[in-house]
Parts: C-alpha cells; sequence; structure tokens
C-alpha cells in the first residue's frame, strides 16, 4: 500500500513538472518567435491543457480559442499564432507556432495560415537546451 | 521582334522565374475556417529572386513580386480556357 502511495504523489509531482516544463518551453518558443515585433498582446489558439501565464516579459497573452470573432470587432484583421502541441521524436522536444491572419469576411472568420515555424530543445542534465529553429513557409 | 527576318521569335527570359502555388483547400476549425493565404508570404517576398509568382488557387489571382513586395496582381482565368 505504501509504495502504490508513494507512486501516486510521484505521478501527481511529475505531472505538474511536466506542466511546468511545457508552459516554460512555449513562452521560450513565444519569446524567440516574436523577438522582432513589437506588440504589447500576443492573441494565441491553444488547447485547453497547455497552461500559459498572463503575461510574459511585458506581453499579455490573450487565447481567442473561445469567442474568436468578439477579438476581431472593430479591427480589419488580427494577427494571431496557434500552438500545437509539443512532439517529442528520439528525446527531441519540437513545438510549432502557426502564424494566422484572421479577418472578418461576411460573418465567417478566416483564418490564413501564413507558415509556421518549428523549436527544437533536447533535454540535458536536468534542462532543456534550445538546437534550432525551423521555417515552413507556404 | 520583326516577323519578316526569319529569326526565331520565341521568347527567351535571362532571369530566373520562381513560381509556386497557394492551396486552396480550406477546413472549418474551433474559431473560423482556416485557409492557405493566397498572396505571397513574408517569406516569399523575403526570398524573392526576380519577378517571381505565386498562384493563389483560392482566390483565383496571379501574385507577381519581388523582395519590395508585390508588384502586380491578375486573375488566373487570364491563363484558363
Amino acid at each position: 500500500m505504501k509504495i502504490l502511495i508513494i507512486v501516486v504523489v510521484l505521478s501527481i509531482i511529475m505531472s505538474f513538472k511536466l506542466d511546468s516544463d511545457n508552459s516554460l518551453l512555449y513562452q521560450q518558443s513565444l519569446l524567440n518567435h516574436l523577438s522582432k515585433v513589437k506588440t504589447d498582446t500576443i492573441y494565441i489558439f491553444k488547447c485547453f491543457d497547455i497552461d500559459l501565464p498572463y503575461a510574459v516579459e511585458g506581453h499579455y497573452i490573450v487565447d481567442i480559442s473561445e469567442n474568436t470573432s468578439s477579438f476581431l470587432d472593430g479591427k480589419s484583421s488580427l494577427y494571431a499564432i496557434k500552438l500545437m502541441p509539443i512532439q517529442v521524436n528520439k528525446g527531441i522536444v519540437e513545438i510549432t507556432l502557426v502564424d494566422y491572419m484572421l479577418i472578418n469576411n461576411l460573418g465567417e472568420i478566416q483564418m490564413s495560415n501564413t507558415g509556421s515555424v518549428s523549436f527544437s530543445y533536447k533535454y540535458k542534465n536536468n534542462k532543456y537546451k534550445f538546437l534550432n529553429k525551423t521555417k515552413s513557409t507556404i | 521582334m520583326d516577323p519578316s527576318k526569319g529569326k526565331n521569335a520565341s521568347m527567351v527570359s535571362t532571369d530566373r522565374i520562381d513560381f509556386h502555388s497557394h492551396p486552396s483547400r480550406s477546413k472549418k476549425v474551433q474559431g473560423g475556417t482556416a485557409i492557405w493565404a493566397q498572396p505571397p508570404s513574408a517569406q516569399d517576398i523575403k526570398t524573392a529572386t526576380g519577378k517571381d509568382y505565386v498562384f493563389g488557387m483560392r482566390d483565383g489571382t496571379i501574385y507577381i513580386y519581388t523582395t519590395k513586395g508585390i508588384v502586380a496582381t491578375l486573375p488566373i482565368s487570364t491563363f484558363k480556357k
């Protein structure tokens, strides 16, 4: 019974650590991707299981996955980034961010994919090391 | 070109012309409809090698662009019967 409790507690602790690691990797990738862009607010699409803070290094992060059209009110277009689920391949962690330009086309929100960028990291010595950045244009 | 001089009248371009298409496919997703951007992307414009072409298959437009941006557009129907 004791072993079972220890396993359960360790699993819970590890899942919190993984969530925290994932969040940090997404934050790092976003900042890298937007390093040359001056913006106060980063609009994103993400799955419910990706946790991100309210703001990162002075940029407010706004999830527009729900009620997307309301964020376009009064704007001709809106730039947003879709956070793709983390992929792990042979020990390499990959995060892909897709750039979207949103417009309201007669009541329908059109999300134009303008390309994406992937960031690769390797877990080594208890930390993630940034490996490279790969752009995919259309 | 003078048609009376018997020279080959074929057009020869000394420039390298790059062209590619942007797909027409769309997909309903949460928040709206995802489509491929039709005009040349920022990366396309950055890496243009002269007057390059993008065929926007969804909006039926050909975009001609250089490293300075889009210089002309014309409907694909111009070339289609």
